[in-house]
């Protein structure tokens, strides 16, 4: 084999520049502290490292959102204590006072001290800590209690404001006033008004597919026709209201399969004009004609499906409450808090929208909400300690499931203000009654601050986990992307001395020539 | 007369050492030129004079100066260098990839996003707080800049390497011109059956070969007389004295240059060198990576914004603009068309309904409307259909302004928001949305929403402390799926990262491999062709004591000259 100088100078200057670049590689680890730098440095390890860097991030995030909650909630349970012990006096005095031996006097002086504990208590409840009225449910821009004439009036609602405290799992940092208070607490409406369906034939509406069953909707998927004119697959998803259904069955079955409404209006009936046999299946995977009710054969050709439990939405026709019966239309009274509301036929005759906006135009002492379950509606009253008083002539008020008549509710602040009443009429009965009125709020309060404190403790758990797992996953990120100093000394030391070999053996032998011999 | 003749032998002897001697001098001269091959001296002894008793020899002669070059091996340093040098390329492009990403480094787009979502996390603990809602605002803007930052770059980098291979043509055309050149200067000196080789310009041409390669694979062919054929997928790029020249013209479907043969304007096949790694670099990976980052882009925007359009700041809106320019308002549905052309799962639509609540603002009263609407149905199953219901309605005016924008103008002394939108056409139109825009170089923070935190849509509906969208939207900005794939937002993201490192450490290592490849093929033409100074040095020796010998014969027989002439 010959042996040529550029040869020399080729082989010489390619092992230098490899040395040379893994000596940069280790001085660039060692100056960042990190060994994989750019993704290409280590693909595997740095998606691993992209991972865990996201990871905690979100952990950063949830420990922040906990440490919010925290605050809010160790801000109202500090309120808490307050009104706890205004209360707790406010109880002695009650009791101190039911005894028949209390003068006239020393009743009318407690009344007025019962009425600065009023005044307490409504401070507290109307806490404001960043930027929001704690106890005002969500309705956080406005103090919700509010001093009337005819008592304290709440202008908040009784949702709760949640974080994420991890991935997917919420936790509420509010307590709603009606929790901790036992406001809103007069209404009425819990029968079931079992919405009949609407096509929507003459304007309005058609029912919502998202409102049948209970609010659970209609699951998605293609269903099978067989019927006297043939067989036909159709798509009955992303369904928007049961007109849809109408329409979709009909077209495709050339309109010899109609669709109407079952005997009791809760539910569709599918009848094939040209006398059946007719069958309803769910294609594979999907579950649309069971959750419309429809799947099923009938040899006679009608299939009355089931009930679909409509639930009440803003959009709900008066007239299709009741199984369709609809309302009595001669109206109704209600007067809470020192306001009339009438309700005429003007406004019974549209949706359910039509009514709440009813109420909402004559006053905020009283509104009308959906019941959690979605099949009543509620007619709820506002102000503490007023009768929520409901009068019609006709049967209105009993078809939308309002009881006539009026009903008082308790709460803190109506038991408080039945003891400063009774403690000024001097009432030795209404002084006694009021004991146990306040032993019902205050049992309300303990159990609202038991959930807090409850609260606090899973958030106290929740970070301390959050801040184990931060630990952890930092730990694996320095484990996989960091530089380890011991093994990149030992490293440099092993590159350093093959490049002073390199560099030291080059430096004889390339200057070695025969031309120094001759 | 023999002694004539002995000086004859010593003189012939004389010039051929002096040939040797010249031409180790003319080895050691070049013995770091690149592309040259030693030459070496063959001696030939001359044709010998008859005699009765036997030939007596005449002395040496050179018979031809040989060069070392191994066309066999050339060719194959050739064909390497093509390979390594479009894998340098693609090792740049790649390197440069990474640098605009700037993942394991701080600013980059998977923190912007995370930002985003501990903002939003940050608002949905203080809901009513508009400077906390003002920072939001201000992290879109910032996740924005980053993705217009990476775009700007990844167009910067296209019009860099585009004008490389513009360029490259007048390079292409410098080289064949001088091989043609050469090709008829090695004819000429080669002509005529004289045994001569031009071995210089033979190294000179192999050099340009080699350069020429780098840029562009190319085959060549020699014919019998010296001169090459250098073509292109058989094209001749070079035939003989001809050089054909190629120019860089604007390729329509691609928006960059393409090299072309001047003459006709037939494509240069392109399968190797520095151009076939600009090329692909330009058409394949650069426009992947762009269209990447606008598919995440528009995922982003399509999927936030569909939770957002439908939900209610801290008060209701008084206008809301569409960002996105709908074609034919009169179209139906089913087939809208914008001034871009949306990818697979987003900014379509399906049947589905609308809901908007309409606040008046003195009794702060909510009339609901409901309007479904059909991708094929003619009442509104258009834009302008629906358009024109919203317009029907009490407190709100809406219109399509002359830019295929929807308008929508709440009547004095009322405000509204949408609430439902089953089917995403509010979205589709850029209606109500948190994001504007369309890919990576138009996303931007909705003009609607510039400097109006308040209108930010955390609630579900107007109550100040409701933070169940906001809280729905922080999940999306991780967690919305990438285009219609299962896969989510920071899984696609992680994924990219992921394959651009091992594609650009796959780009390394061919790099290496190859260049190692060039080194060994190098040092193999180096072991036959290159020069050692050594042995040249060796054989200067040896041409020198032979010199020396002969002039020693030349004043011996001058000696005996002399004793002949003296007698």
């Amino acid at each position: 084999m010959r042996l040529t100088n550029q040869m020399a100078v080729n082989t010489f200057l390619r092992d230098m520049n490899l040395n040379s670049l893994a000596l940069l590689k280790i001085q660039q680890a060692l100056a960042s502290g990190k060994e994989v730098n750019r993704p290409s440095d280590d693909p595997i390890r740095s998606a691993l490292a992209i991972g865990y860097e996201y990871c905690g991030k979100k952990l950063d995030v949830s420990l922040r959102n906990m440490e919010s909650a925290r605050s809010f909630l160790s801000t109202a349970e500090g309120a808490f204590s307050d009104v706890v012990s205004a209360l707790q006096d406010a109880r002695s005095i009650a009791i101190q006072q039911a005894s028949g031996t209390a003068s006239a006097d020393t009743r009318a002086a407690m009344a007025v001290a019962i009425d600065s504990t009023i005044d307490t208590i409504l401070a507290a409840a109307n806490l404001h800590f960043r930027n929001r009225y704690v106890f005002a449910g969500t309705s956080t821009s406005a103090a919700p209690y509010v001093k009337t004439p005819a008592g304290v009036l709440y202008t908040g609602n009784d949702d709760a404001i949640p974080i994420e405290i991890s991935p997917a799992s919420l936790l509420a940092t509010s307590l709603p006033g009606t929790m901790v208070f036992g406001s809103l607490s007069e209404r009425t409406g819990t029968s079931d008004l079992d919405p009949a369906l609407y096509f929507g034939e003459v304007g309005g509406i058609s029912t919502a597919a998202n409102d049948l069953n209970s609010g659970t909707g209609v699951l998605d998927g293609s269903v099978r026709i067989t019927f006297s004119g043939g067989r036909v697959e159709i798509d009955l998803s992303h369904l928007r209201n049961i007109d849809d259904v109408r329409q979709r069955i009909e077209s495709a079955t050339a309109g010899v399969v109609t669709v109407g409404y079952n005997a009791t209006r809760d539910g569709i009936c599918l009848t094939d004009t040209g006398g059946g046999p007719l069958m309803v299946e769910d294609l594979a995977g999907g579950m649309a004609a069971l959750s419309l009710g429809i799947r099923g054969s009938a040899p006679a050709g009608v299939i009355d499906g089931s009930d679909l439990d409509p639930v009440i939405g803003r959009q709900t026709r008066l007239a299709d409450l009741n199984g369709g019966a609809g309302v009595d239309t001669s109206g109704f009274t209600v007067v809470h808090g020192g306001t009339t509301y009438t309700v005429i036929s003007a406004h019974l005759g549209g949706t359910v929208q039509d009514l709440i906006n009813a109420f909402g135009a004559q006053g905020n002492t009283v509104f009308i909400q959906m019941s959690s379950d979605g099949m009543a509606l509620e007619l709820v009253g506002r102000t503490s300690g007023s009768p929520l008083d409901v009068a019609t002539s006709g049967t209105t008020a009993g078809d939308l499931g309002f009881a006539t008549g009026a009903i008082t509710g308790t709460d803190l602040f109506s038991s408080l203000q039945a003891l400063r009443d009774a403690l000024a009429a001097d009432d030795t009965a209404g002084i006694q009654a009021a004991v146990d009125d306040i032993d019902t709020s205050l049992d309300l309060l303990l159990a609202a601050q038991g959930r807090i404190g409850s609260r606090l403790d899973r958030i106290e758990d929740s970070m301390a986990r959050a801040e184990d797992r931060k630990v952890t996953v930092a730990g694996l990120l320095s484990d996989t992307v960091d530089a380890d100093l011991a093994e990149l000394a030992v490293r440099f030391s092993e590159r350093k001395t093959a490049a002073e070999a390199a560099l030291r053996v080059a430096s004889e032998i390339l200057p070695l020539s025969l031309v120094d011999f001759l | 007369m023999p002694a004539i003749e002995a000086l004859k032998i010593g003189s012939s002897a004389l010039s051929a050492y002096r040939a040797a001697i010249e031409t180790t001098g003319h080895n050691i001269a070049n013995v770091a030129t690149p592309g040259y091959s030693r030459q070496r001296v063959l001696f030939q002894a001359r044709t010998p004079n008859h005699r009765v008793y036997g030939d007596i020899g005449r002395g040496s002669m050179v018979g031809a100066v040989e060069s070392m070059a191994s066309a066999f091996l050339d060719a194959q340093v050739r064909a390497a260098s093509s390979e390594n040098q479009r894998w340098e390329v693609l090792q740049r492009t790649f390197n440069a990839l990474e640098g605009f990403l700037n993942e394991l480094g701080d600013a980059d787009l998977g923190d912007s996003l995370y930002s985003l979502f501990a903002v939003m996390n940050d608002v949905a603990s203080d809901v009513e707080s508009l400077p906390i809602r003002q920072q939001l605002l201000e992290q879109v803007g910032s996740l924005t800049d980053v993705f217009r930052s990476i775009t700007s770059q990844l167009d910067a980098m296209w019009k860099r390497v585009d004008l490389e291979i513009q360029s490259q043509a007048s390079r292409i055309n410098t080289i064949t011109a001088e091989i043609a050149r050469l090709n008829s200067s090695i004819v000429q000196t080669e002509a005529g059956g004289s045994g001569i080789s031009a071995n210089d310009l033979r190294d000179d041409r192999g050099r340009l070969m080699q350069e020429l390669s780098e840029i562009v694979a190319v085959s060549i062919q020699e014919d019998s007389r010296g001169g090459v054929i250098v073509s292109a997928m058989g094209r001749p790029l070079v035939y003989f004295g001809t050089a054909h020249q190629v120019a860089a013209r604007r390729d329509s479907s691609t928006g960059g240059f393409k090299l072309v043969f001047a003459e006709d304007d037939a494509d240069l096949a392109i399968t190797g060198g520095e151009l076939a790694g600009a090329v692909e670099a330009r058409d394949e990976i650069i426009p992947e990576y762009r269209q990447w980052f606008d598919d995440f882009a528009a995922s982003l925007i399509w999927q936030v914004n569909r939770m957002h359009s439908v939900g209610a700041g801290l008060v209701p809106r008084e206008s809301m603009q569409g960002s996105n320019r709908v074609l034919d308002p009169s179209a139906d549905l089913g087939s809208l068309t914008f001034d871009f052309q949306p990818r697979n799962g987003v900014f379509s639509i399906q049947d589905g309904r609308l809901a908007i609540d309409v606040i008046e603002q003195a009794s702060g009263l909510v009339q609901r409307h409901v309007i479904d609407y059909d991708l094929s149905e003619p009442l509104a199953g258009s834009v302008s259909g629906l358009v024109e219901r919203i317009d029907a309605l009490v407190g709100v005016t809406a219109g399509v302004d002359n830019h295929g924008r929807v308008v929508l103008q709440a009547e004095s002394g009322y405000g509204f928001y949408f609430s439902e939108d089953s089917g995403g056409i509010l979205a589709t139109l850029g209606l109500s949305g948190l994001f504007s825009g369309y890919d990576a170089s138009t996303i931007a923070l909705s003009p609607d929403l510039e400097s109006h935190p308040e209108f930010i849509a955390c609630a579900e509906t107007l109550v100040p402390g409701d933070n169940s969208r906001i809280l729905q939207l922080a999940s999306l900005v991780t967690g919305a799926p990438f285009l219609d794939t299962s896969l989510s937002l920071e899984d696609a993201y992680q994924s990219l990262v992921g394959s651009l490192g091992s594609d650009s450490l796959a780009a390394q290592d061919a790099h290496q491999n190859q260049s190692d490849i060039v080194l060994s093929l190098q040092n193999e033409r180096q072991e036959i062709a290159g020069v050692s100074l050594d042995e040249e040095l060796a054989n200067l020796i040896q041409y020198q004591r032979a010199y020396q010998g002969v002039a020693k014969f030349i004043s011996i027989v001058d000696q005996l000259l002399n004793t002949l002439i003296e007698m």
